[in-house]
C-alpha cells in the first residue's frame, strides 16, 4: 500500500501551488479588466470633458465676440461724443467684460481635483507617454506570456481539438527552436489530419533531413513530390540532395 | 464481504475482457468499418490509433464475433522472427502444426494463396504489426496480393511513428480505420458504464462533470491511462474507508482524492 501521509503531503503541495497560480491569474485578469474599463470608460469621459470644456471654451468666445460687437458701438459713442471732457458714459461693459474673464464657476472644483493617469510603461520601466510626468504615475508593466507557456497550452489543447493550425503551428515553432524530433512529431501530425496540406510534408522532410535521415527524407519528399507535382517539394529535393542550405 | 471500493478498483483492472465490451461512439463506428471490409474485397485493412484507444479489444471483439462463420484467424502477439511467423501460418492453411524439423519456404506459401483463390477467403488479424520486422511486412503484403488472405493489420501510433513506415503501409492498404482517444463524452459513458457493470450504480452518480474533466485532462482521452488513474483512486478510497472512514464522503468522488490519485499516477507533477 501507498505511503498515504507522505501522499497527502504532496497533495497538499499540489494545492497550495494551485492556490497561488489561480491568484496570481485572478489578479492579472483584475488588472486586464481594470485597463479595459479604463479605456473603455475613461476616454468617453475624457472626450466629454474636453466637450464641457470647449463649450465653456465656446462660451466665452462668444460672449467676447458679443462684447467685441458691444465695443465699437461704444467707441462709435465715444468718437461721435464732441466733447473729451465731458462726464464719464455709464455704459456697464467693462465689468460685463470682467466677468467674462473670469473661468466659469462649474470649472473649479475640476481644477481642484487630483488628476491621476495610467502610464503604460515599458519593459526596462521607461514610460512611453512622458507629457504628463508630474502626475502621479501608476504603472501597469504588459510583458509578453512566455512562449514556452504558449506552446505548452497549444499541445494540450490539441489533445481535444485535434486541430491541424495547432499541429502545423507547433511543427513550425520546434523546427525554428532546432528541435527536430519534436518538429517531425508535429508535422506528422498535422499530415496526419489533412494530408494535403503541403506545409506538414516539407516541415517533416527537412526536419527528418536535419536529423541525418536524408535518405528518409528524399522518399517523402519523392512520395509527396509524385503525388502532387509541387515546385517547392522539388526545389527542397535538389536542396537535400546537393547539400545546399534549405 | 467484499468491500464496495474494492469492487470499485477491480471495474479499471486493464485487461482484455471481450465480456464486458463497452460500446462508445467513436468504437461503435470503427468496428462496423470493419465489419464491412471483412465483406469487402480489400486485400489489406489498416487499424491503427494511440496506444490505449482500444484496438486489441476491438480486434479480439471481431475474432470472437465471425471466427465460427468465417476463415478468421487472430495473430495477437506479434513475432520477430521468419520461422514463428511461417509455423503459424502453416497452421492456418493447413489446420496442422508445422511438423519439427521441417520448413517451409515463403514460396510455397505464395502458391498455395494462388492455389485456393476463389476456393477459400482466409482473412488474418494482425495486433501489434509496428513490431514485426520490414521484411516480414512486405511478405505479408505480398501473401495479401495472391487474393485469397486479407490481412487486418493493428499498429500503433506512438511519437516515434515514422512517416516513412506508414507510407509504407499505406500504399498499399486499401481501407484505414483510425481509432481516436476518447472525448469527454466517451469517457463519461466508459466510467459510469464500467462501474454499472458491476452494480456500483451509486459509485458512478458520486461523479460530478468537473470529476470527469480532470480525468479527461490527465489522460487525454486514453482508456488505458484512465484504468490506472481510477483503479488507484479506488485504491485510495479502500484504504481511506478502512483505515480512517471519517476521511472519505461516501456520497460522492472525493476531488483530493482523485488528485491525490493523479499525483501517485504520475499525472500530475508536483
Amino acid at each position: 500500500m501507498y505511503d498515504i501521509d507522505e501522499l497527502e503531503r504532496t497533495w497538499k503541495r499540489y494545492r497550495m501551488r494551485r492556490l497561488v497560480k489561480i491568484s496570481a491569474a485572478g489578479a492579472t485578469l483584475l488588472a486586464v479588466a481594470g485597463l479595459v474599463a479604463y479605456l473603455a470608460v475613461g476616454r468617453p469621459f475624457a472626450a466629454e470633458r474636453n466637450d464641457t470644456a470647449a463649450g465653456v471654451n465656446r462660451g466665452a468666445l462668444n460672449a467676447t465676440k458679443e462684447s467685441a460687437a458691444a465695443a465699437p458701438s461704444a467707441s462709435t459713442s465715444n468718437a461721435s461724443s464732441p466733447s473729451p471732457g465731458s462726464e464719464k458714459p455709464l455704459a456697464p461693459t467693462v465689468p460685463s467684460l470682467d466677468r467674462d474673464r473670469e473661468p466659469p464657476k462649474s470649472e473649479k472644483p475640476r481644477r481642484s481635483k487630483p488628476k491621476i493617469s495610467i502610464v503604460v510603461s515599458d519593459r526596462n520601466g521607461k514610460p512611453l507617454n512622458s507629457a504628463e510626468s508630474e502626475r502621479p504615475k501608476v504603472h501597469l508593466q504588459v510583458n509578453e506570456a512566455k512562449n514556452s507557456q504558449v506552446v505548452k497550452q497549444i499541445e494540450r489543447r490539441f489533445l481535444t481539438t485535434r486541430d491541424y493550425d495547432d499541429a502545423i503551428y507547433l511543427a513550425k515553432h520546434y523546427y525554428r527552436k532546432k528541435l527536430y524530433k519534436k518538429a517531425e512529431y508535429w508535422a506528422m501530425q498535422a499530415n496526419t489530419i489533412d494530408t494535403a496540406q503541403e506545409e506538414s510534408w516539407l516541415i517533416f522532410a527537412k526536419a527528418k533531413a536535419k536529423r541525418g535521415r536524408r535518405v528518409d527524407a528524399l522518399k517523402v519528399l519523392q512520395a509527396y513530390y509524385e503525388r502532387s507535382g509541387s515546385a517547392r517539394a522539388k526545389d527542397l529535393i535538389d536542396r537535400i540532395r546537393k547539400g545546399k542550405s534549405y | 464481504m467484499r468491500h464496495r471500493y474494492a469492487e470499485a478498483k477491480e471495474a479499471f483492472v486493464d485487461e482484455i475482457n471481450v465480456e464486458e465490451y463497452i460500446e462508445l461512439e467513436g468504437s461503435k463506428r470503427a468496428y462496423a468499418q470493419l465489419e464491412h471490409s471483412l465483406e469487402k474485397s480489400t486485400k489489406m485493412v489498416l487499424l491503427y490509433g494511440r496506444p490505449g484507444t482500444g484496438k486489441t479489444l476491438l480486434l479480439h471483439r471481431l475474432y470472437r464475433q465471425y471466427h465460427h462463420q468465417k476463415d478468421l484467424h487472430f495473430f495477437e502477439t506479434p513475432t520477430g522472427n521468419r520461422r514463428e511467423f511461417y509455423s503459424r501460418l502453416f497452421e492456418v492453411f493447413t489446420s496442422k502444426p508445422l511438423p519439427p524439423k521441417t520448413q517451409v519456404n515463403f514460396e510455397t506459401f505464395v502458391a498455395f494463396g494462388k492455389k485456393i483463390k476463389g476456393q477459400r477467403q482466409i482473412t488474418i488479424l494482425v495486433d501489434e504489426a509496428q513490431m514485426y520486422p520490414k521484411e516480414l511486412v512486405e511478405e505479408i503484403r505480398v501473401l495479401s496480393d495472391t487474393g485469397s488472405i486479407k490481412f487486418v493489420i493493428s499498429l500503433h501510433k506512438t511519437e516515434d511513428e515514422d512517416l516513412v513506415a506508414k507510407q509504407h503501409f499505406q500504399s498499399r492498404i486499401w481501407e484505414s480505420v483510425e481509432l481516436h482517444n476518447a472525448t469527454l463524452e466517451e469517457l463519461k459513458a466508459y466510467v459510469h458504464k464500467r462501474l454499472l457493470f458491476k452494480g456500483l450504480g451509486e459509485i458512478a452518480n458520486g461523479f460530478r462533470p468537473r470529476h470527469f474533466s480532470k480525468i479527461h485532462r490527465w489522460t487525454g482521452g486514453n482508456f488505458r491511462e484512465c484504468n490506472k488513474l481510477l483503479y488507484t483512486l479506488f485504491e485510495l478510497y479502500e484504504h481511506y474507508d478502512r483505515h480512517a472512514p471519517q476521511k472519505i464522503d461516501p456520497k460522492g468522488i472525493s476531488t483530493k482524492l482523485l488528485e491525490m490519485a493523479a499525483i501517485k499516477t504520475g499525472m500530475i507533477h508536483v
